[in-house]
């Protein structure tokens, strides 16, 4: 299996992302999704190599940990390594949060916030759960976490673990959180209220929050210098 | 001889050239004289403790992996029989993993594993060798023992509240490599 798995077509492709396509397939009588690191072809190949071979690592030992933890996330079916593809569950009747907010429109009325802030809560645990494991998810955006429905319900799934790290420090929780923060509201003009509930849920399911919190706004002053200084 | 009728093959997507047979018994009496013809070569397949599988699809996990490993030049066992064991297991020592998933005496029920069974002689070899019923494969759950499975995956109610058991048991043979 030393080439592309021949099932893999473009036509099955769902995504092509900048280090990672991902494909839709099946694996025995499961719908699963394949994501495929593939190199960039302008580094150094045998760096190339180990980077997309620890990429992948750190995904599934995220995976893994999460699970343990008791956080939803895709079951692994199955690692080709020779063809650098994770086949995972596919996480039936989900969308992205990115999705989810995309349905609404502003200005928002007050069921619209009502609902945006129920499942901003949940985000924020989530988090809690995920930051109290000292797993540092390193890539937060609205894509990368899914709801899966039924929609009143909202089960929260956490994707795309690539650049993941096991961590107890307040400063990488405080910079996952800022990341989250800087992609939700410019994807989401006019959200901040919304993510306010984010960290207020945050803050109320995690014991150590006072620190990361600390830590997130000294991020957000750094990140407010660098703008007037460039 | 037992019949063949219950014996489900599944091609590999992912190896084209294989095929996974699986097949259920119940009835086992005579362990010593199995082990033997499994020592011996007397029998080409993988005998799994029922007990310990939860699902077909767990075995197809495991068995799909070995022949990973063996298209690949990878086995870490002797045979692709006993690669279908190891890799059901979590664990990365091979004697504890056959001791574990392999069948001993306690075990009356025996999930049979063949790869590349084309013609379907194997399974039918351990049909004839094994001196028990063979049983369709869905009643595989009547075998199944969800705290061993519990014990042996290290799989918590915690995890359980977001995972069906197979899901927890699948990605732990699926990523036990990089589990360290
Ligand atoms: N297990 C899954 N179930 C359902 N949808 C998924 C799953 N995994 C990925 N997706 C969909 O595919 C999209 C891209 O997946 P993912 O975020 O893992 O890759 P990526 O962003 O290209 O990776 P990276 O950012 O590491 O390069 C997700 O935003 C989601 O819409
Ligand atoms: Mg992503």
């Amino acid at each position: 299996m030393a080439t592309k798995p021949s099932e893999l077509s473009d036509a099955d492709m769902i995504q092509q992302g900048a280090e990672a396509k991902i494909y839709q397939g099946q694996f025995y009588d499961k719908q699963c999704i394949i994501k495929e690191r593939f190199k960039k072809t302008y580094r150094h190949p045998v760096l190339e190599e180990r980077l997309t071979h620890r990429r992948i690592a750190q995904e599934v030992k995220a995976l893994l940990r999460c699970r343990k933890a008791g956080i939803a996330v895709p079951a692994v079916y199955f690692m080709d390594t020779c063809n650098n593809c994770i086949y995972m569950e596919k996480v039936e009747h989900s969308l992205t949060v990115r999705e989810f907010i995309q349905q609404f429109q502003p200005p928002y009325t007050e069921e619209d916030n009502q609902i945006l802030r129920s499942v901003a809560g949940k985000v924020g645990s989530i988090l809690a759960k995920l930051h109290s494991n000292d797993i540092v998810h390193g890539d937060l955006t609205t894509s990368n976490i899914l709801l899966k429905s039924p929609y009143d319900i909202w089960e929260v799934y956490l994707i795309d673990f690539g650049l993941s790290q096991v961590s107890h420090l307040a400063e990488d929780k405080g910079v996952d959180l800022y990341v989250l923060e800087k992609a939700f509201l410019s994807t989401h003009p006019r959200t901040e209220h919304i993510f306010e509930q984010v960290l207020a849920a945050y803050s109320k399911n995690y014991p150590n929050s006072v620190e990361v919190l600390k830590k997130l706004e000294e991020v957000r002053q750094r990140g407010r210098k660098r703008v007037m200084v460039g | 001889m037992a019949s063949c009728d219950h014996v489900r093959t599944f091609p590999v997507d992912l190896f084209p050239n294989s095929t996974i047979s699986i097949a259920l018994f119940d009835g086992i009496k005579n362990h010593d004289e199995l082990k033997k013809k499994i020592i011996s070569g007397k029998i080409d397949a993988a005998l799994l403790s029922a007990k310990k599988i939860c699902d077909i699809f767990q075995v197809l996990v495991a068995a799909t992996k070995a022949v990973g490993a063996k298209s690949n030049g990878k086995l870490k066992t002797r045979s692709i029989n006993s690669e279908v064991l190891f890799s059901l297991s979590p664990s990365n020592n091979i004697t504890e993993s056959l001791r574990t998933f392999g069948v001993s005496p306690s075990d009356s029920a025996v999930v049979a594993v063949t790869i590349d069974d084309f013609d379907g002689l194997k399974i039918q070899n351990v049909a004839q060798q094994i001196n028990a019923e063979m049983k369709p494969l869905d009643q595989l759950n009547r075998y199944t023992d969800e705290d061993i499975i519990k014990k042996v995956y290290k799989i918590s109610d915690a995890e359980l509240k977001h995972s069906k058991l197979l899901d927890s048991v699948a990605t732990r043979i699926a990523v036990k490599e990089f589990a360290t």
